[in-house]
């Protein structure tokens, strides 16, 4: 399988304050990858950083390499065209707008490039959440915490992306939906890569191929999913189990 | 006063006001996308007016000229930028310098060509007009490329000294390019109106019909046409509108040169009725930002209401009190700015 994001020696500096340290990953073609650690590890920084959008103080280094081709120093509209897509932790929908106007400016990318039909996605996107459909000519800004993640998933969506990015997906929503958000990633890798930034890092790796731990703005361990999710030392600090519970025999 | 002199002063000031309300909202729009200050606005409704005095006159105006060399130095600038980013990201053809060739050298050489071509030819006014729009609209996005498009993450003080230069360059060309004197351009509606005994010329009219059809234009742009929804995108969220691929610096540019084609629609309407030369354009844009900060510069509903407060305003004040007209309509502001703190320190206390 071919690499679809090759991310190597990625350093995040905010003014002189370090917040990723030569940070490599990869996501291969297909895959679902989580990148999981505590609050302030950088992991919101990474995102951003591969997005192209770091606030004006932040300076980056490194190699953004998309379907071969070197992203690093390119602004964050051509990457969108290029193929990436991130729905941000904070949403950031068009709250003045309506549900269909958001679905509507988030096909610029195949307006961009000359697809034949570019309101193609519209429909998969009102079967995937009914919700939206009915919600159309409201207000983006009125609509309920769940109901925004849809929109700014179906937003994302709506580009037809090569790699979909997630930050915290699951951040404020009530459990129940959290779960369904999840189970919603793991249906939409059977048309785009993704790479998921989540806190809740068990029901993360459940639905993922790949993992990270970032901790300090370092790479502390990866691997596949599966063997994440069995590692000891992860179990204990980020699967929610208590230390004697889960080592007792250390 | 009688009632005649009072009615004809309201004539004059809803017919100014008309286009004031035209360049508060394009004040409004520029800010609310790029958060650029827009002080050369009044400019452009200047460069407008002499152009077509200049044309006729049957001579080919200077401003040709100057499209001519900003759109050379734009595209230099473009050429710098391309090798620049080169050097970082190897990706990417040639494809962004053909584009920029094409706007900023292909573009003012065909108008210059047109211009020069016709201004021997006998022509009918519209064609004059056109002609006048065609020239100076195409300095909006060099002048946005050259001066604010650097400066895309500035916050809006910095905005503001760079319009507070680019102002005094476009008034500084404006007096190489025009001359020191004043002039009006011909009347294009000599009729009258009779309502009810008042007379009511054609030129408050067709400015009134013409603003009207302006606002129906721009508000169908905003809320039916993709190209509408992305600006207003970019003023809603600027961090959303990028992720979705709406680039600010594609925004800005168009921003700004829907705005100045409105301030040149708005030249050509005042041309007749007003004399004017290189310096004029900042009362009549300070007049359109007074009207904007009328409207909080975030209202269009509200910065229209403002510009016909002002267009009114400077009306009656020019018959009583004449010498202090300018005075009167700029001490407006200081209630205002006061009324705004004063409401809006509510929220401030929550911060």
């Amino acid at each position: 399988m071919a690499a679809v994001l090759d991310v190597k020696g990625l350093q995040v500096r905010y003014g002189g304050v370090p917040a990723l340290a030569e940070v490599d990953i990869v996501v291969e073609q297909g895959a679902i990858v989580s990148v999981i650690g505590p609050n302030g590890a950088g992991k919101s920084t990474l995102l951003n950083a591969i997005m192209g959008i770091l606030p004006a103080n932040a300076s980056a280094k490194g190699q953004i390499k998309f379907e071969g081709a070197e992203f690093s120093g390119l602004s964050v509209e051509k990457r969108v065209f290029g193929g990436m897509s991130l729905v941000p932790e904070r949403r950031e929908l068009f709250g003045a707008m309506t549900v269909a106007d958001n679905l509507l400016l988030g096909a610029q990318r195949l307006r961009h490039i000359g697809a034949a039909n570019p309101m193609s996605q519209l429909d998969m996107i009102y079967q995937m959440f009914p919700r939206l459909k009915e919600r159309h000519t409201q207000f983006a800004a009125t609509l309920s915490g769940g109901e925004r993640q849809m929109l700014a998933i179906g937003r994302a969506l709506m580009a037809k992306p090569r790699l979909l990015m997630l930050d915290e997906p699951s951040l404020g929503l009530a459990p129940l939906i959290a779960q369904e958000t999840l189970n919603l990633v793991s249906r939409l890798s059977e048309t785009t890569s993704i790479l998921l930034v989540e806190q809740n890092a068990k029901a993360a790796l459940n639905v993922s191929d790949a993992g990270y731990v970032l901790e300090m703005g370092k790479v502390t361990a990866q691997g596949p999913a599966a063997s994440l999710a069995t590692d000891p030392r992860i179990i204990e600090a980020y699967l929610g189990v208590g230390k004697k519970k889960a080592n007792p025999g250390n | 006063m009688n009632p005649t002199v009072a009615l004809l002063l309201a004539q004059d000031g809803i017919a100014t006001g008309a286009i004031y309300a035209l360049l508060a909202m394009a004040l409004v729009l520029v800010f609310a996308v790029t958060k650029i200050p827009f002080i050369p606005i009044g400019e452009f409704v200047v460069y407008t007016a002499l152009t077509l005095v200049v044309i006729q006159a049957n001579q080919v105006p200077r401003t040709v000229w100057l499209l001519i060399a900003a759109g050379c130095i734009a595209f230099i600038t473009d050429i710098v930028a391309f090798v620049r980013e080169r050097d970082r990201a190897a990706s990417g053809g040639i494809a962004p310098l053909w584009l920029s060739a094409a706007q900023n050298l292909l573009l003012p050489a065909v108008i210059a060509a047109i211009v020069t071509m016709l201004s021997q030819q006998p022509r009918i006014m519209p064609v004059d007009m056109l002609m006048a729009v065609l020239i100076v609209v195409p300095l909006a996005p060099i002048i946005y490329r050259l001066a604010y498009q650097p400066l895309v993450s500035a916050n809006p003080l910095v905005l503001f000294m760079v319009s507070i230069a680019v102002h005094f360059v476009m008034v500084g060309l404006g007096l190489n390019l025009f001359g020191p004197d004043g002039d009006r351009a011909e009347p294009y509606a000599d009729w009258q109106l009779e309502l009810s005994g008042q007379i009511v010329r054609g030129q408050v009219v067709m400015v009134l019909v013409a603003a009207v059809v302006l606002m129906v234009i721009l508000y169908l742009f905003f809320a039916r046409t993709v190209p509408g929804k992305a600006l207003r995108a970019v003023a809603v969220n600027r961090i959303g509108a990028q992720l979705v691929g709406i680039g600010t610096a594609t925004s800005g540019k168009l921003a700004i040169t829907l705005a100045c084609l409105i301030a040149a629609l708005c030249g050509l309407l005042i041309s007749p009725g007003v004399t004017l030369n290189y310096l004029s354009g900042e009362l009549i844009g300070l007049k359109g930002f007074v009207a904007a900060v009328l409207g909080g510069f975030v209202s269009y509903p509200l910065a229209v209401a403002g510009a016909f407060v002002v267009g009114l305003l400077e009306s009656y004040t020019s018959f009583w009190a004449s010498a202090l007209k300018e005075v009167i309509v700029f001490s407006m502001i200081i209630p205002i700015l006061l009324l705004r703190t004063f409401a809006s320190r509510s929220d401030m206390g929550e911060h």
